[in-house]
C-alpha cells in the first residue's frame, strides 16, 4: 500500500492543512492589533511586500544640523539609518550619532506611559487623559487667577513649524513668544553676534570648505560637533584632493588650546593659552595690514591704529605661539587664494571678539562672499545666560509658575552656580516631555512620554546654512513606541483642554498648512497636495539653485567692530595662583552635549582622540601630569570655586599643559541603564562668565585647580600602543615625495582569487577624519553587539571595523610639525594568502569564489588559532553570549540578512557579503551581469562622510577601486608578509 | 655498581610489593587533597563551558593562555618517561632501570593530563569531534594543513603508544604480583599478566618486543614535541614563528620532564622506602642528565632570541620587549632565574648528591618551565598592529583548571603506585645479576 492511499488519521493534520490554518491564525492576530501595525498610505508604494525593507526619506533630529536620512523599516521596524544622497546637507552621509538614533527608538528605559508624581513625590504611571487633564486643570486655575501668562516653554534648537507650534501654543495662552526659551548649551551665538556686529547680519555663514586652499580654524570643531559637521567633513574629503579633479590639496590650520577632532586633522595645530584665539587671529591681521598684503582699498592708517595692539611679538608672550608662526601664517593666508578663516563657538569669554577677528581676516583678504557666504536664514537664536538667569528669577519670583521641558536637560547642561534646580523647586507645575528620563524629567511633576523624530511629524531648517533653501520634513517611519506622543500634539490636545481655539486638529495637519505657503515660496509648479506629497517622500523640498547673497560691509563699521573686539581680545582666561588650570569642557564626538550618552552604541564608541570607551576621564598633558604626580587612572579632583568633580586622570599629549580638558556628555544623574551615574559633568562646576559679545554661557574660561586624592579607577580605553612602533603599518608621504612620483601608479599584486569578480577596497588616509560613523554603521549593518564597560576593559568589544590612532613617534604633539593625528580603519583584510585559513583545523573561515575570506559561524568550534594568525588581529571572538545582553527592545534594530553569533565562535568583517547578495540579486533580475562599479556599498562605506572608503570589483579595470588601488600613495599594512590583503590604503599626506 | 649489601631477588620483590595496596593515612589524605582539587577544576570548567570561554582570562589579543601553556607543559613532561624508557633502554643504559617505570607512569598519565586541554580550549567543547576524521554524510574532513590538526593525531598516537608500552614492560611484574596475592586481586593481575610464566621463549620474545616497541616510542619523542611547536612556529606571529622551535621544545621538553622524575623519585624514595632500590648514585646520573640537557635547551633559547635581537626585525623587538619589561615580564624573569640560572649549580657533585637540593631545584626548574610556555603562548600581546597590543590577566577558573589538572596528576600517580609496581622489578633483579 503506498503512503498516499493511507487512510488519514482522525487528529493529524497534513503539511498543507497546517499552513491554511497557520496563514489564517497569522492573519487573525495581525488584525487583532490595527494598533501595533503601522502601515502608512502615504509612503509604501504599492506591491509592499512583507519581508522586503523599504527605504523611508526623513529627516535626522539627533542634532540641529538637519540632515537627510533614509531609514531602512521591516515589517514596522525601523533597521537602520542612513544619508539621504539626495539630500544637499549631508549627501547621503551620516555621523555616529545621527545613526544611533536607532537606540533612541528602541532604548530599553524610555518613557512608556505618563507618570505623575504622587504626593510621595515618586512618579506613579497615569493615562494620557489623566495627564492632559491635569495640565489642563493648572493652566485653567492660572487662568481664573489672571495669570495664564505665567508659563514658559524651554526646548532646544526649534525651527520652522515646531517653533511656530510652540509660538502658537503660548500665544493661545496669552503668553508672550519670549516665554519660548531655546536651550543650546552648544552654539554659534558668538558668530551670531559677530555678524551683527560688522555685517548686520546675524545669520551664520555658508563655509565653502571645498572650495577653499586654506582653511584656519579657530576652536570651531568642524569635523567633530560644529553645527554641521557631516556636511564639513564631506567638504573636507573634496578639500583633501583625495581623488576628485580639485588642482591642489587643501592646507587646514587648527588654532586651539586643546586637540579635538578638527585640530588632529589639520596639518598644523597650534595651541594658544586659553582666551587668546582672538589675539592671534588679530596677530594675522596685524601683519596682513603692516605689510600691505589685505586687500588694496583700505584705510590703512586707520587700520594699522586699531591693530597696533597686536604686533607678533607682543601676541607671542600673550598666547604662546611663536612670533615667526605668526607671521608666516598671516602671510600664508594673504597669498593662498582662496582661504577660509573659520571661528564662533562659545568657548572663550571672548567668542564674539575671536568670531569677528575671523571675519574681519576673511574680509580683508577678499574670502568674504568668495568662500564665506551669507544665506537669509531664520533659525531662532539659542538663549543666552542672561536670558536663562532671568528665567530662573522668574520662576523664584513666581513670574513663571508653570514650565514645559520639550525634549532638553537644563538640569544637566546648566552650570550648578545658576541655581537653576532650585529654581525649578520654585515652580507650581513642571512639566518634561522626554523620551528617556533625564536629570530634569526627575525633577517635574508631570513627565510625558515623547515620541521621537523617527515616530513624529515635524520640520527644521538645518542649523548651518548650506548655499541651498533647504526646508526638511520628518515623518513617523515607524508606529511610536509604548504610549509616547509627539509633543506638538500633546500641546494642541491640551489647547483643546483648555477650550481655547486651537491652530490645527493636530500637528500633521498644522505642518500641512504651513507647508503650503513653503510651496508658495518654493516656485514649484503643481497643487500644494503634491507639493506636500513629494516632500515627504523626499524628506522635505529644497531649492537647486544658489541662494547665496553678497554683503557689501562698511568698512567704517568693521573698524568699529575690530576697536570693539580688540578690547577684548588683548587678554587671556583669567587665572590664578590657586586656580591654576583652565577647565576646557569640550563637547564630545559622541554625546554631543550630553543628549546621547544614553544610547549604548555611543558609549562604546571610542572617543576619536583619546580612544576611551564608556567613560569621561580628566584629561591632563603629560608635564601637568608629572608636575602634580599622578598617572593614568588617579582619581583626581578638579575644583573651581563653584565646585568640583571627581575623576580619574588621562594622560593625554594633545592639550597644553596648563588646561585640563574634560568631554562634555557624561555624568548624567538619570538618564537610563548605560547613562545614569557614569562619568562627570564638566558644566556643573563651569563659572558663570559669558561671551561678552553674545551672552552666551562661556565652556571654557573657567579657572580650576586639580588636587590628586590619592584613590585610583580604571579609564577604559579601546587602543594598545597609540604608536607606530616602528612596525609601518600607518605610512605618510609628504607632499613633495608625491610631487617626484607624480605619475608613477602604485601596482597592487594581481588577484589571486575569483573568476570575474574580486572584491577589494581602498581608504584613502587623507580623507579619513577618524570620526567613528563607520564603526557604527558596521554595528548597526551587522547585528555586532555591545559588551559594556567590564568586557570593554577586557578587550573583548567587537569592532569589525576600528580606527586605530597613531601619535607621531615622541608623542609631543605640541613641537610636533604636521598632523598631529594619524587615523587607520582597520578592519578585515580579505587577504589573498589569508593566513587565518590554513590554521582552522575544520574549515571554519576559507576563501569564496568572488575572493571574499568567509567565515562559517556553524563551523567554528572556538579554537581561536585564526585570531591568533591573524596579523592584523580583526578577528573577533564571542566570549560570551553577547546576542543575549540586548536588553529588550534593542533588538528589534537587528539586521534579519545577518545572523547573530553565539558563543565561542569566531566573527569579523565580511565586507557586507550580505548586501552584496542583495546586490546580486537585484542585477541578476534585472539582467544585468556582473554588477555595475558603485552597486554594492559596504555600511561603512556608505556613511564614510568624507568618502575615504571606495569599495569595488578588483577584476574591473575601470571601477573607482581599482583606479585608486594604483594611486602613488598606495600601500598595503604588513605588505611584507605577503598575506596580499585585498584592502588597499592610500596614505596621508604630510605637508 | 652502586649497592655495597647484596640485594637478594626476594628482598626486590618484598620492597617493591610493600609499597602497594596498603593505604597510610597521609596516603589517604594526600588522595583526598588531589581528588577534592580535581573535583574543584573540574566545575570550574563546568562554569566557563556554562557561561562561555570569557570566564577564563583570555581576551583580545591574547587568544591563547594558560591552557595552551599548560598543554605544552605536560606534553613535555611526558617526554622524559620515554626518554628514560625507551631511549635509554635502546643505548643499554643500565641506571634507568629502577628509575623507569615510574617515569613511563608520568609519561602517561601527564599526557592525559595535557590531552583534556584541547577540550578545555575549545570555545564550543560539545564539537570537539569535528577535529578528528570520522565519516560524515557531508564528508567534511578536518584541515590537514593546520597544525592543530597534527596536533591532535600526534598526542592520541603517543598516548596509545605509551600506554600500552607501559602496560606491555609491566608484564612480567604484574605475573609477580599475581603469584603473591590472593583472592580477587589474583584473578585481576592473573588477567593483566596475561598468562606470564617466565619461560625462557617469553622472555626471548618479550626483550625482542620490547626493543622494537622503543624503537617506535623513540621516534615519537622529536616529533610529538615538534609538532605541538610547530602549532606556534607554522603560525607567522613573531615569538613564535622560528625554525629553533622543533628541537627548542623538544629540549625543553625533556628538561622539565627529567627534573620532574627527580622529584617524583625523590618523594618516592622518601615515603616508600626504596632508597636501597633507587641510590643516590642513580639520582646523581639523571640530574648530570638534566644539566647536559639544560645546555642544550639554553643554547637553543639563546639562539631562538640573538638572531632576533640582531635582525632588528621591529615585530620579534616587540615581542622580546614585552618578555623583558611587558606584559611577558612576569613569566620571562621567573624562567630566566629557576630555569635559566638555577640549574648551573648542578655541575657540582655535591649539589647533584644533596637531595633536599636537588628536590627543590627540580620543583623551580618545572616552575621555571611552565612559566616558558606561557610566556610564549602570550607572544600574542605584541602582534603586529600596536593598536592591538594587549595584556592578559588569569582568573579563578583558569587557574583552577590548571591547579586541577596538576592535582590530578598527583591523583593518577597516587592511585597507579597503589595498584602497578612502581619500580621494575625484574629490570633491578637484571642490574643486580650483572653487577655480581
Amino acid at each position: 500500500m503506498s503512503r498516499e492511499s493511507k487512510p488519514k488519521a482522525q487528529n493529524k493534520i497534513d503539511r498543507r492543512e497546517f499552513l491554511a490554518v497557520a496563514a489564517v491564525a497569522a492573519t487573525v492576530a495581525a488584525c487583532e492589533q490595527p494598533k501595533k501595525s503601522f502601515i502608512s498610505p502615504i509612503s509604501y508604494p504599492e506591491g509592499y511586500l512583507p519581508g522586503a525593507p523599504t527605504w523611508v526619506s526623513t529627516t535626522c533630529g539627533m542634532c540641529p544640523a538637519g540632515c537627510g536620512i533614509q531609514v531602512k523599516v521591516l515589517d514596522g521596524n525601523a533597521k537602520k539609518i542612513e544619508g539621504n544622497p539626495a539630500h544637499p546637507v549631508n549627501h547621503g552621509r551620516i555621523c555616529a550619532r545621527g545613526q544611533a538614533g536607532l537606540q533612541l527608538l528602541y532604548h530599553p528605559d524610555r518613557v512608556t506611559q505618563p507618570l505623575k508624581k504622587a504626593t510621595a513625590g515618586a512618579l506613579q504611571p497615569a493615562t494620557w487623559p489623566e495627564a492632559i487633564e491635569l495640565v489642563v486643570a493648572r493652566l485653567r486655575t492660572l487662568r481664573e487667577q489672571g495669570q495664564s501668562d505665567r508659563v514658559a516653554v524651554v526646548t532646544p534648537h526649534l525651527t520652522a513649524g515646531r517653533k511656530a507650534l510652540v509660538d502658537a501654543f503660548l500665544r493661545a495662552l496669552g503668553a508672550g513668544t519670549d516665554k519660548h526659551i531655546v536651550h543650546e548649551i552648544l552654539n554659534a551665538e558668538p558668530l551670531r553676534a559677530a555678524n551683527r556686529l560688522l555685517f548686520e547680519r546675524a545669520e551664520i555663514p555658508v563655509y565653502r570648505l571645498d572650495q577653499a586652499n586654506l582653511v584656519i580654524s579657530f576652536g570651531a570643531d568642524m569635523l567633530g560637533t560644529w553645527l554641521s559637521p557631516v556636511h564639513y567633513t564631506q567638504d573636507y574629503g573634496v578639500f583633501r584632493n583625495g581623488s576628485t579633479g580639485r588642482e591642489r590639496r587643501g592646507r587646514w590650520v587648527h588654532v586651539e588650546p586643546h586637540l579635538s577632532l578638527t585640530a588632529a586633522n589639520a596639518d598644523v595645530w597650534l595651541a594658544p593659552k586659553p582666551g587668546t584665539e582672538a589675539a592671534v587671529a588679530l596677530a594675522l591681521a596685524h601683519v596682513i595690514v603692516r605689510d600691505g598684503l589685505g586687500r588694496g582699498d583700505l584705510d590703512a592708517t586707520a587700520w594699522k591704529e586699531a591693530l597696533a595692539a597686536f604686533d607678533p611679538a607682543r601676541v607671542a608672550e600673550l598666547s604662546g605661539v611663536q612670533a615667526d608662526r605668526l607671521e608666516s601664517l598671516a602671510r600664508e593666508l594673504a597669498s593662498v587664494k582662496p582661504a577660509c578663516v573659520v571661528a564662533g563657538t562659545n568657548q572663550a569669554s571672548n567668542a564674539t571678539a575671536l568670531a569677528a577677528a575671523a571675519q574681519i581676516l576673511n574680509w580683508l583678504t577678499g574670502n568674504l562672499n568668495d568662500t564665506v557666504r551669507f544665506q537669509a536664514e531664520t533659525a531662532p537664536a539659542a538663549a543666552d545666560l542672561a536670558r536663562l538667569s532671568r528665567l530662573k528669577a522668574s520662576l523664584e519670583g513666581g513670574q513663571v509658575k508653570a514650565i514645559f521641558f520639550i525634549d532638553t536637560d537644563p538640569l544637566f547642561t546648566l552650570p550648578g552656580r545658576l541655581g537653576f534646580a532650585n529654581a525649578l523647586g520654585k515652580a507650581d507645575f513642571r512639566v518634561a516631555f522626554a523620551t528617556v528620563p533625564n536629570d530634569t524629567s526627575a525633577a517635574c511633576d508631570l513627565v510625558l512620554p515623547l515620541a521621537t523624530y523617527l515616530e513624529s511629524w515635524w520640520d527644521a531648517t538645518p542649523a548651518a546654512p548650506v548655499g541651498r533653501t533647504v526646508a526638511n520634513l520628518g515623518r513617523p517611519v515607524v508606529s511610536a513606541m509604548h504610549e509616547s506622543r509627539p509633543a506638538e500634539d500633546v500641546l494642541l490636545d491640551i489647547l483643546g483642554g483648555l477650550g481655547v481655539p486651537r491652530p490645527a486638529a493636530n500637528f500633521e495637519t498644522f505642518l500641512r498648512e504651513r507647508w503650503s505657503s513653503i510651496h508658495k515660496g518654493s516656485g514649484q509648479k503643481g497643487s500644494s497636495d503634491e507639493f506636500w506629497q513629494a516632500a515627504v517622500a523626499a524628506g522635505g523640498w529644497w531649492s537647486q539653485k544658489d541662494s547665496t547673497l553678497p554683503v557689501t560691509p562698511k568698512e567704517s563699521r568693521l573698524l568699529d567692530g575690530l576697536r570693539e573686539a580688540a578690547g577684548a581680545a588683548s587678554r587671556s582666561e583669567a587665572t590664578s595662583p590657586e586656580y591654576k588650570f583652565v577647565l576646557y569642557a569640550y563637547p564630545s564626538t559622541r554625546f554631543y552635549d550630553g543628549r546621547h550618552a544614553a544610547l549604548p552604541w555611543l558609549q562604546e564608541l571610542p572617543d576619536p582622540l583619546t580612544t576611551v570607551v564608556w567613560n569621561s576621564p580628566v584629561e591632563l598633558h603629560p608635564d601637568a601630569a608629572q608636575t602634580l604626580g599622578v598617572k593614568d587612572g588617579d582619581v583626581v579632583r578638579v575644583e573651581s570655586p563653584e565646585g568640583a568633580i571627581e575623576a580619574p586622570v588621562l594622560v593625554f599629549p594633545g592639550i597644553r599643559p596648563d588646561v585640563v580638558g574634560v568631554p562634555i556628555g557624561q555624568g548624567h544623574r538619570e538618564n537610563g541603564r548605560y547613562a545614569s551615574g557614569r562619568g562627570i559633568n564638566p558644566l556643573s562646576i563651569l563659572s558663570l562668565k559669558t561671551d561678552e559679545g553674545s551672552g552666551s554661557l562661556a565652556l571654557a574660561a573657567t579657572a580650576v585647580l586639580v588636587k590628586p586624592t590619592g584613590k585610583r579607577a580604571r579609564v577604559v580605553r579601546s587602543q594598545g600602543s597609540p604608536y607606530d612602533m616602528g612596525t609601518g603599518v600607518i605610512q605618510t608621504i609628504s607632499a613633495k615625495e608625491l610631487d617626484a612620483a607624480h605619475g608613477v601608479r602604485h601596482t597592487p599584486p594581481k588577484p589571486l582569487h575569483g573568476e570575474q569578480v574580486k572584491w577589494g577596497m581602498t581608504i584613502d588616509l587623507d580623507r579619513c577624519t577618524g570620526c567613528g560613523a563607520c564603526m557604527v554603521a558596521c554595528s548597526a549593518e551587522n547585528n555586532i553587539p555591545v559588551v559594556g564597560e567590564d568586557h570593554c576593559s577586557k578587550r573583548r568589544d567587537f569592532r569589525w571595523i576600528r580606527v586605530e590612532r597613531y601619535w607621531p613617534d615622541g608623542g609631543n604633539l605640541l613641537a610636533t610639525e604636521g598632523p598631529a593625528a594619524r587615523f587607520l580603519p582597520m578592519m578585515c583584510q580579505h587577504c589573498e594568502n589569508a593566513p587565518c585559513e590554513p590554521v582552522c583545523p575544520v574549515y571554519a573561515t576559507s576563501h569564496n569564489q568572488q575572493g571574499l575570506n568567509v567565515m562559517v559561524y556553524d563551523r567554528c568550534v572556538g579554537t581561536r588559532y585564526c585570531s591568533n594568525n591573524c596579523p592584523y588581529k580583526v578577528r573577533y571572538f564571542n566570549w560570551f553570549e553577547f546576542q543575549k545582553m540586548w536588553a529588550a527592545p534593542l533588538e528589534r534594530q537587528h539586521n534579519p540578512e545577518v545572523r547573530v553569533r553565539m558563543d565561542g565562535v569566531m566573527e569579523k568583517c565580511t565586507f557586507c557579503i550580505q548586501r552584496i547578495r542583495t546586490a546580486s540579486d537585484r542585477a541578476k533580475d534585472g539582467g544585468r551581469r556582473p554588477l555595475a562599479d558603485g552597486e554594492v556599498l559596504t555600511a561603512c562605506q556608505q556613511s564614510c562622510p568624507a568618502d575615504a572608503i571606495v569599495f569595488g570589483n578588483l577584476k574591473d579595470p575601470e571601477a573607482r577601486a581599482t583606479r585608486q588601488a594604483q594611486d602613488a600613495r598606495g600601500y598595503r599594512v604588513l605588505e611584507s608578509l605577503n598575506t596580499v590583503p585585498s584592502l588597499t590604503y592610500l596614505r596621508k599626506v604630510t605637508a | 655498581m652502586a649497592s655495597n649489601h647484596p640485594i637478594s631477588f626476594s628482598d626486590v620483590n618484598r620492597d617493591v610489593l610493600r609499597t602497594m595496596f596498603r593505604l597510610s593515612p597521609l596516603y589517604v589524605l594526600a588522595v583526598l587533597v588531589t581528588g577534592g582539587l580535581v573535583a574543584w577544576g573540574g566545575y570550574a570548567w563546568s562554569v566557563q563551558i556554562d557561561y562561555g570561554m570569557g570566564m577564563s582570562g583570555k581576551r583580545h589579543p591574547a587568544m591563547w593562555f594558560l591552557y595552551i601553556g599548560t598543554f605544552v607543559f605536560w606534553i613535555g613532561v611526558s617526554h622524559a618517561g620515554t626518554l628514560l624508557s625507551a631511549i635509554l633502554h635502546l643505548l643499554k643504559v643500565k641506571w634507568r632501570k629502577p628509575l623507569y617505570r615510574i617515569a613511563e607512569a608520568m609519561t602517561s598519565i601527564s599526557l592525559l593530563c595535557a590531552a583534556i586541554y584541547p577540550l578545555i580550549h575549545l570555545g564550543r567543547v560539545w564539537k570537539f569531534y569535528w577535529l578528528l576524521p570520522y565519516p560524515n554524510q557531508r564528508e567534511l574532513w578536518p584541515n590537514y594543513r593546520s597544525p592543530l590538526a597534527w596536533d591532535t593525531v600526534a598526542v592520541s598516537s603517543y598516548l596509545v603508544g605509551s600506554s600500552i608500552f607501559l602496560y606491555f614492560g609491566m608484564i612480567p611484574d604484574l605475573a609477580i604480583v599475581r603469584d603473591n596475592s590472593k583472592g580477587i586481586k589474583r584473578t585481576i593481575y592473573g588477567i593483566l599478566a596475561l598468562g606470564w610464566k617466565g619461560t625462557n621463549r617469553e622472555w626471548y620474545v618479550f626483550q625482542k618486543a620490547y626493543t622494537i616497541y622503543a624503537c617506535f616510542l623513540t621516534a615519537i619523542v622529536p616529533t610529538v614535541h615538534g609538532i605541538v611547536s610547530w602549532d606556534f612556529a607554522m603560525s607567522i606571529q613573531p615569538g613564535w614563528h622560528s625554525t629553533v622551535f622543533a628541537p627548542y621544545f623538544v629540549s625543553g621538553a625533556i628538561f622539565s620532564g627529567v627534573a620532574f622524575v627527580i622529584t617524583l623519585l625523590i618523594l618516592m624514595r622518601k615515603f616508600f622506602k626504596l632508597k636501597h632500590l633507587v641510590t643516590d648514585d642513580h639520582m646523581d646520573k639523571l640530574a648530570l642528565l638534566m644539566f647536559g640537557i639544560y645546555l642544550i635547551w639554553f643554547y637553543l633559547s639563546l639562539m631562538e632570541v640573538l638572531p632576533e635581537w640582531f635582525a632588528g626585525d621591529p615585530f620579534h623587538k616587540n615581542v622580546l620587549e614585552s618578555r623583558f619589561w611587558g606584559p611577558a615580564s612576569q613569566h620571562f624573569w621567573v624562567m630566566f632565574v629557576t630555569a635559566g640560572i638555577l640549574p648551573l649549580f648542578l655541575i657540582s657533585r655535591r649539589f647533584r648528591r644533596s637531595m633536599p637540593f636537588l628536590f627543590v631545584s627540580s620543583i623551580l626548574i618545572n616552575l621555571g618551565m611552565w612559566a616558558e610556555r606561557v610566556m610564549i603562548v602570550i607572544s600574542t600581546t605584541r602582534s603586529f598592529i600596536p593598536a592591538s597590543w594587549g595584556d592578559i590577566q588569569a582568573t579563578w577558573v583558569d587557574s583552577s583548571i590548571v591547579i586541577g589538572t596538576f592535582a590530578m596528576f598527583g591523583f593518577l600517580m597516587l592511585i597507579f603506585c597503589k595498584l602497578f609496581p612502581s619500580v621494575s622489578m625484574y629490570e633491578v633483579k637484571e642490574e643486580i645479576h650483572e653487577s655480581e
